[in-house]
């Protein structure tokens, strides 16, 4: 049986995601809000469940809530509600102990520089909010 | 709509003989050319399902297949859509039909997802099949993005660790009736504890595997089944939708809401209910997702949907077992016949057919067998549902038939 090795090198352009995915290289939460109906996706969508798809980028505080947790030797995983988000998010769990809640957002140590979260100091839990910190100059639409 | 004249299923397993994914297409195709009495020339589409080049390092297979097949001059095209592959093709080939572009279409599906790449290459690849550039890049797995829906569903419906291992259980129970099965096995409750965890509440023994195999079908339409074909089932309904790609971006995430569409869809077509359905071939990637689709397909009788009291009820009454009111998966499904990704949707309609002929090759082919079957699959966590809906050749009384 012959064998071949595939080595492939991907550039995965980001496209419209360019602020979502650069955001997320520098440990910040850009979300989309739209303009519509004021809901605000992180990971943010191109169209809303309204159907507009006119909106700004917003940027997150970061923290997030941990609603369903999975782990094993696949890794561990959640879904979270990112405060300021009106969807849920998934990420990677960076060392969160089991009975964590809160999480914050932070640069991925992989090489995918994915959606990544880490135990949230509780000494920044005083400053719950809105989440939302508008006018960060991300205004547009498609 | 078109008649099943042929159908046919290989082995499902892990190939460690030399043979190629090329060979297993020809050996499904022959043999269900074979019992269609259609003859090869007149074959004028071939639709093809394979998940993914990165299995077979083959770009356009339905090209090379149609030249190992004989089909030379007839139309090709492969048709992807995740695991929903194989049902998705059998719905091209039955538009096909219906449109009059095609009278006698060959349906193959096929992957050598067992012997092909390594286990751990298909993980990450798999990881990839969502949205790549949030869920994707996260590192995830399928078996992990698998593990929080069924999380969501068990919790608001009472399913328990033990009913996820009863599926498990009974469809490794029903493929050992099954000669051509990768996992006939028997299990019991205790072996659950020790199975790894992959991704709670997902242990090894709640996955399906990864299997090399293929299944055809050979399609003909109203005024062009062979005389002797004319008892062949029939497809009378096919019925697809789809949900968002990221689980998280659902309003309910543990509900396969897609699939739920994609069956009123098919319903509607064939002018049916769920309870008119005898057999199910159902998409079991996991445990949990049996369940899931079998709330989103309406077929356990009494559940209500969200409160699924009545659904672990009627597992535990064996319901869905050969002598229950509504047997899923008799061939063993993915978790025991085994998961060759192209070919699933391919083979669970031809399951499908074979049984409503009274002509499977289990050894649970039911003595009178029912006069409708439904055949249930899906890409992603419930993202793309596929499904189709067979009769017995007697099913007039059935809408469209």
């Amino acid at each position: 049986m012959a064998e071949y090795s595939l080595n492939l090198d991907y550039p995965m352009a980001a496209g419209w995601l360019a602020d979502f995915v650069t955001g997320l290289a520098k440990g910040r939460a850009i979300a989309r809000q739209c303009s519509a109906c004021s809901k605000t996706s992180f990971p943010p969508e191109r169209v809303c469940s309204c159907g507009s798809d006119a909106g700004s980028w917003q940027q997150l505080d970061g923290r997030a809530q941990i609603e369903w947790r999975t782990s094993g030797s696949d890794g561990s995983f959640a879904l979270v509600q990112f405060v300021g988000a009106d969807t849920r998010t998934l990420v990677a769990l960076d060392n969160v102990p089991g009975d964590a809640k809160m999480v914050r957002l932070k640069i991925s140590s992989d090489a995918l520089g994915g959606l990544c979260v880490g135990a949230e100091n509780p000494d920044s839990q005083d400053a719950i909010g809105s989440g939302v910190s508008s006018g960060t100059g991300f205004e547009g639409s498609r | 709509m078109p008649t099943v004249t042929g159908a046919y299923l290989t082995d499902y397993n892990r190939r460690k003989d030399g043979s190629s994914f090329r060979d297993w297409a020809v050996e499904s195709f022959n043999a269900a050319l074979m019992m269609s009495d259609v003859e090869c020339a007149d074959i004028d589409l071939l639709v093809v399902a394979s998940e993914s080049d990165f299995f077979t390092l083959q770009l356009n297979p339905a090209s090379v297949l149609a030249a190992d097949l004989g089909l030379h001059g007839a139309p090709t095209m492969r048709v992807e859509g995740g695991g929903a592959s194989g049902q998705l093709a059998v719905h091209v080939a039955v538009q096909a039909i219906l449109s009059g572009t095609a009278r006698q279409a060959a349906v193959i599906g096929v992957d050598p997802s067992a012997s092909g790449l390594p286990p751990a290459s298909v993980k990450q690849l798999y990881g990839f099949s969502f949205d790549a550039f949030s869920d994707g890049i996260t590192g995830v797995s399928a078996t992990a993005l698998y593990a929080l829906s069924a999380q969501i569903f068990m919790a608001e419906n009472g399913i328990t660790d033990d009913d996820l291992a009863a599926v498990t259980i009974a469809n490794r129970a029903n493929a050992l009736a099954n000669p051509k099965a990768h996992l006939g096995r028997e299990h019991d409750l205790t072996e659950f504890e020790d199975s790894p965890m992959i991704a709670s509440p997902y242990r090894r023994l709640h996955c399906s595997p990864l299997s090399d195999g293929a299944a055809a079908l050979i399609l003909s339409a109203d005024n062009y089944v062979p005389a002797s074909r004319k008892a062949a089932a029939r497809i009378v309904a096919i019925g697809g939708a789809s949900d968002h790609p990221r689980l998280s971006a659902r309003a309910c995430p543990g509900n396969f809401s897609a699939k739920q569409n994609a069956m009123q869809k098919a319903c509607n077509m064939a002018g049916i209910t769920p309870a008119d359905i005898g057999l199910a071939e159902v998409y079991d990637s996991y445990a949990g997702a049996q369940l899931q689709a079998i709330d989103a397909l309406g077929l356990s009788p009494g559940n209500v949907r969200g409160k699924g009291a009545g659904l672990s009820a009627s597992l535990r009454d064996g319901v869905f077992g050969a002598d229950g009111q509504m047997p899923i998966n008799l061939s063993g499904g993915l978790m025991g016949q085994g998961a060759p990704a192209g070919a699933i949707g391919v083979g669970q309609t031809a399951n499908c057919a074979l049984f409503l002929e009274g002509r499977h090759h289990s050894g649970l082919q039911p003595a009178n067998p029912p006069r409708m079957a439904l055949a249930d699959t899906h890409g992603g966590v419930g993202t793309t549902a596929a499904i189709t809906l067979l009769a017995q050749s007697g099913g007039g009384a059935f809408g469209v038939c």
